[in-house]
């Protein structure tokens, strides 16, 4: 295993994180929910493409992402948007229903077992750069990444919307009183973060030629450990944190002895714990700029 | 008179704890108002109350006699009430230039229009000029609080409410505050200022209302205020 061949399976999985963080970092930001459910928008995708096998491409990708925005859109209207007063654990509780809910309903439709899916198969085997052989699917992972970030850079730094979003994620009170509109803020939050959801369950599909209904859950766990390590709330932040957290990971399956690699992900919290407890806040504190007087 | 915003009867009450009971204030277009008082009389839940964000339990708030009560805080903002709350609440992690034009979230009358307010607004504020492309973060306090009333004033509003302007500022930055406050009278705002600093607001204010523990105390003119008992114990209230 050579140095750059690790380093691009730790900016690979770092770009997951990032795009899982920001997905459930966005939706945190304009309402103070965690959303759980994040994990089975990245499931309704996955198993649109399954269903609509043999059908071209770009009607599978579009069934994809259709499907995830759809359902982020409907969670937010039916199951969070009545109770957008409520109390952080009660959202957080909903989150928890929503999921168990999306989760049950693919088990009726589909069953509760794996089913083996064939997509993008062209992603699979190696590209070659000089000497070196890499991942094709890695590659892509990572340039589609890139761009999604810097479409969301541009998003965000550049129309009035996305301007208007990242003013709400700031303080959403104050963007109420600026006259921004507090239920078009929140649903283009989900919207994006089904959206982000339908791009990692086609790099899942893509990875692990299946699809499940589990297939989203330890990815939330590690959006929702990575935007915390980032400083939850800040779209930087999460973004930061992602990649941070995909990249420790990989390095310390890289480095860490052979017979304790099995115990990789009880290091990754241990030092993610460790980190915390010196800065409870995360990577970015985005409060700091406002104690200046 | 050319009533503006009219608030009548206003009772607000947080849980059990009664904040605000019967209050009734009116500003006129053009007109500076102060509403004065110590820590805890209800100012800001009277603010509050009045862009939205808090619900009445009885009372009425009109602008150009028509009711708002219930509207959304968004929803009056376009009707042309704008806050710069205590604290100043600027986004800091955006540029001076982006929290200025969020400021025009909800006008309707053109790109135009608002790029001529702009540039009026800027030159009531040079220092927002000279830093227009800096994180508002990176400001000073007394900026920001520049910034807070120009990023409400681009909104155009018919009513302004400013709470506290002077707080936590150096005695320098209040009067180039206040200084602004006295040439929004000319362009015909309402504007309404609640402060702690009543040696200030009685300065700038045509008139005043003397407010504690929820309830309106005394009003008048300001120079008629300074003179009341009232006005002296409330402000020593605030002191304490």
């Amino acid at each position: 295993m050579n140095v750059l061949q690790t380093a691009l399976d730790a900016i690979d999985l770092g770009a997951i994180y990032a795009l899982a963080a920001l997905g459930v970092g966005l939706v945190f930001s304009v309402m103070r929910l965690i959303n759980f459910a994040h994990g089975e928008l990245v499931a309704v995708a996955g198993f649109s493409v399954y269903a609509l096998d043999g059908q071209p491409l770009w009607i599978r990708v579009i069934a994809g992402l259709a499907s995830a925005v759809i359902l982020a859109l409907i969670m937010e209207r039916v199951a969070f948007r009545p109770l957008r007063r409520a109390e952080p654990s009660t959202l957080l509780i909903t989150s928890f229903a929503v999921s168990y809910l999306v989760q049950h309903l693919i088990i009726v439709v589909f069953g509760s077992r794996p089913l083996g899916v064939s997509f993008l198969q062209e992603l699979s085997g190696d590209v070659a750069m000089g000497s070196l052989r890499l991942p094709r699917l890695e590659v892509v992972t990572v340039a589609a990444t890139v761009m999604l970030l810097v479409g969301l850079i541009v998003f965000f730094h550049r129309t009035p919307l996305g301007i208007q979003m990242r003013a709400a994620a700031e303080d959403f009170t104050m963007a109420r009183l600026v006259g921004i509109k507090a239920n078009r803020v929140i649903a283009t939050a989900f919207a994006i973060s089904g959206c982000l959801a339908a791009f990692l369950a086609f790099i899942q599909v893509v990875q692990s030629g299946t699809v499940s209904y589990r297939m989203g859950l330890d990815l939330v766990l590690m959006a929702f450990v990575s935007a915390v390590v980032g400083g939850i709330g800040s779209l930087v932040g999460a973004t930061l944190g992602g990649m941070v957290v995909g990249i420790t990971s990989v390095c310390l399956q890289t480095f860490l002895p052979p017979d304790t690699r099995v115990y990789r992900d009880a290091y990754l919290f241990g030092l993610f714990l460790v980190f915390l407890i010196a800065r409870p806040q995360g990577l970015i504190f985005r409060k700091a700029d406002r104690e200046r007087v | 008179m050319n009533t503006m915003l009219e608030v009548e009867g206003l009772h607000v009450a947080y849980g059990a704890v009664t904040a605000l009971r019967g209050v009734a204030i009116s500003v006129a277009r053009g007109e500076v108002v102060a509403v004065i008082g110590p820590n805890g009389a209800g100012k800001s839940t009277l603010l509050r109350a009045i862009v939205g964000l808090n619900k009445p339990g009885e009372g009425d708030v009109r602008l150009n006699s028509v009711s708002i009560v219930g509207r959304s805080p968004e929803r009056i903002v376009a009707d042309g009430i704008c806050l710069v709350p205590e604290g100043r609440h600027v986004f800091t992690s955006l540029s001076v230039r982006d929290n200025v034009m969020l400021g025009a979230t909800t006008r309707s009358d053109g790109k135009r229009a608002c790029l001529r307010d702009l540039e009026k607004i800027l030159t009531l504020f040079p220092i927002l000029q000279r830093r227009y492309r800096q994180r508002a973060g990176q400001l000073s306090g007394g900026e920001q609080q520049m910034l807070a009333i120009a990023r409400a004033l681009m909104a155009a509003p018919k009513v302004l409410l400013l709470d506290e302007p002077s707080l936590g500022l150096a005695p320098l930055v209040i009067s180039a505050v206040y200084e602004v406050i006295e040439q929004l009278r000319l362009t015909g705002v309402a504007v309404l200022v609640v402060e702690q600093n009543i040696e200030m607001a009685l300065r700038v204010a045509d008139r005043a209302y003397v407010l504690d523990t929820g309830r309106i105390l005394a009003s008048g003119r300001a120079n008629e205020l300074r003179r009341m008992p009232e006005v002296a114990s409330a402000y020593f209230g605030g002191a304490s």
